[in-house]
């Protein structure tokens, strides 16, 4: 009877852990300035309402004894973006001045994640001790990717160009890309109850584009000159 | 009885002999397995604007462990062709991501070459058909295909400041099922005190190259597709030009310009070029070079069109 009372009260605590959190953790994609999808009605993840959210949530099939139920809501929805500002150089002389500009090595991951309610990203490391980002608790495993990331992605080995900003003037080296969205809800369960339950999404991105951009900062400066 | 039990312990002993025979020959072989190697057919186009500028080449190796990309196996590079040898130092290999290609997984190695022994008096260098080749400390020699190859050695060229570019990027369609460069958005800003006349831009090269002379007036979306804007427009051009553009820009004037690339014989995945421009102030010509600029970078680089693949064999 004790050992009943024990397993109840222990369930129940898995339970209350289960439905209390309700937190959002998104990655950089989640900041671009703008992302547009090719078909409408999307709604990102960290913009869904408590309708959304349930509403996907009764699409999951019916709980098991282990495991991951996954329901997804959008598979491989191509989008293209624009990205924060990659580089920004600001000449407010009156004479043209050289700059040499360099790709590093990229921050951002080919494959990015977010997650709502209290399912979890965690950082693991490779062979290779090289940083990877996974969705926890074995739901990156029940996932359905085109291309498994192994480490954080480059873009060009540290690259260098030379670019002329002229008088007066901000250089903006700019991202635009292109990749795919995933989104879902999943649940998690042990012994019928469920133990992890949320929302996930995760974008993989196949190509950026850089360009050049630089603007006059006081036109009346130029008049001047002139 | 005792002799049918004395036989199934002589079938077992063989059973379990071979098992281990087999073993030991698995691991045996397994040691020295066949390495698969990836080399990517590209198009350089670059600009060595100072010594420390490196030709980055990727390989694509399926073990990270192999003397294949040890530096410290490696006693000289050389990139080749059936008529020219281009002599470059080895100055680093580093490991990048692992990726994965028809199912294996490969080791991504950058080997980056300087080319420190050429200067600005260096006439262009166009390798067709180039090979990365390899000598190791052990005797190996392997030669990858790398694609081809256009480089400049000009360390001067930021001297030109009469035309600063204000916007510049490329104009991407798929063709062929390869997404590629098919034109530039360019705008320019005549830095002089007088009228520039612009005459050319170029990325001189002879497998593709800017149709300077069917140049538009102002920028065009990144991700205009131009068959679909005109039906008979054709990627696809012999592209001799003789003529100038003359197109003339005023003192502090800045002229927003689009120019169409066209591919000769077929098209080539490109990303990343030099831009050459003629043109006069006054009765003079002047020529200057724009440093290659990245213009795009695929994730998947493996996307490509141009892969070789290869299998070193320990013997």
């Amino acid at each position: 009877m004790r050992k009943i009372i024990l397993v109840m009260f222990f369930c129940a605590f898995l339970f209350i852990i289960s439905t209390s959190l309700n937190s959002v953790y998104a990655e950089s994609y989640t900041t671009y300035e703008s992302i547009i999808f090719e078909n409408e009605g999307i709604v990102m993840l960290d913009s869904w309402s408590y309708l959304i959210e349930s509403s996907y949530m009764n699409k999951l099939s019916k709980g098991k004894m282990f495991g991951w139920n996954v329901f997804y809501s959008y598979k491989k929805e191509p989008f293209t973006f624009i990205s924060e500002t990659l580089y920004h150089v600001k000449n407010s002389g009156l004479k043209e001045i050289t700059h040499t500009f360099k790709y590093e090595e990229s921050e951002e991951l080919q494959i990015q994640r977010s997650v709502k309610g209290n399912l979890e990203v965690g950082l693991d490391y490779t062979k290779e001790q090289k940083k990877i980002s996974k969705f926890k608790f074995g739901l990156e495993s029940k996932l359905e990717f085109e291309y498994k990331e192994t480490s954080k992605n480059k873009t060009t080995k540290t690259d260098t160009v030379k670019i002329i900003i002229a008088p007066n003037s901000e250089l903006f080296i700019k991202v635009q890309g292109k990749g795919y969205l995933y989104q879902g809800v999943a649940k998690k369960y042990f012994l019928f109850i469920t133990t992890k339950s949320g929302g996930f999404e995760y974008c993989i991105i196949t190509t950026e584009y850089y360009s050049i951009d630089m603007t006059i900062i006081d036109q009346s400066l130029m008049e001047y000159e002139r | 009885m005792i002799r049918n039990h004395g036989q199934k312990f002589i079938v077992i002993l063989i059973i379990l002999s071979l098992i281990t025979a087999f073993i030991f020959i698995y691991l045996a072989s397994s040691k020295y397995d066949d390495v698969p190697i990836l080399s990517v057919k590209h198009e350089y186009n670059m600009v060595f604007t100072s010594k420390d500028d490196c030709l980055d080449i990727p390989l694509y190796i399926g073990r990270n462990n192999t003397f294949i990309s040890n530096y410290e196996e490696i006693e000289s590079t050389s990139i080749s062709n059936m008529n020219y040898t281009l002599i470059s130092y080895l100055e680093s290999v580093e490991m990048g991501s692992k990726i994965k290609y028809n199912n294996q997984d490969y080791y991504e190695f950058i080997f980056s070459l300087s080319l420190s022994s050429y200067d600005d008096y260096n006439e262009p260098i166009f390798l067709s058909d180039g090979l990365f080749n390899i000598n190791y400390k052990n005797g190996e020699r392997l030669s990858f295909k790398i694609g081809n190859l256009s480089l400049f050695f000009n360390t001067g060229i930021i001297n030109y400041n009469d035309l600063i570019i204000m916007k510049l990027n490329a104009v991407m369609n798929e063709v062929d099922y390869l997404e590629t460069i098919v034109g530039i958005n360019l705008s320019l800003y005549n830095n002089t005190n007088d009228d520039v006349t612009l005459n050319k831009i170029e990325i001189k090269n002879k497998y593709y190259g800017l149709d300077y002379m069917s140049f538009e007036f102002g920028l065009i979306d990144s991700r205009c597709n131009l068959k679909e804007r005109d039906s008979s427009y054709s990627y696809i051009d012999s592209l001799i030009r003789n003529g100038d553009m003359n197109l003339v820009i005023r003192k502090e004037e800045i002229k927003d310009i689009f120019i169409p690339l066209k591919y000769i014989n077929g098209i080539k995945y490109l990303n990343r070029f030099p831009l050459y421009f003629t043109y006069k102030i006054g009765e003079v010509t002047y020529n200057s070079i724009q440093d290659d600029f990245l213009f795009s970078s695929s994730k998947s680089i493996l996307n490509s069109n141009g892969i070789e693949k290869y299998v070193y064999k320990y013997n």
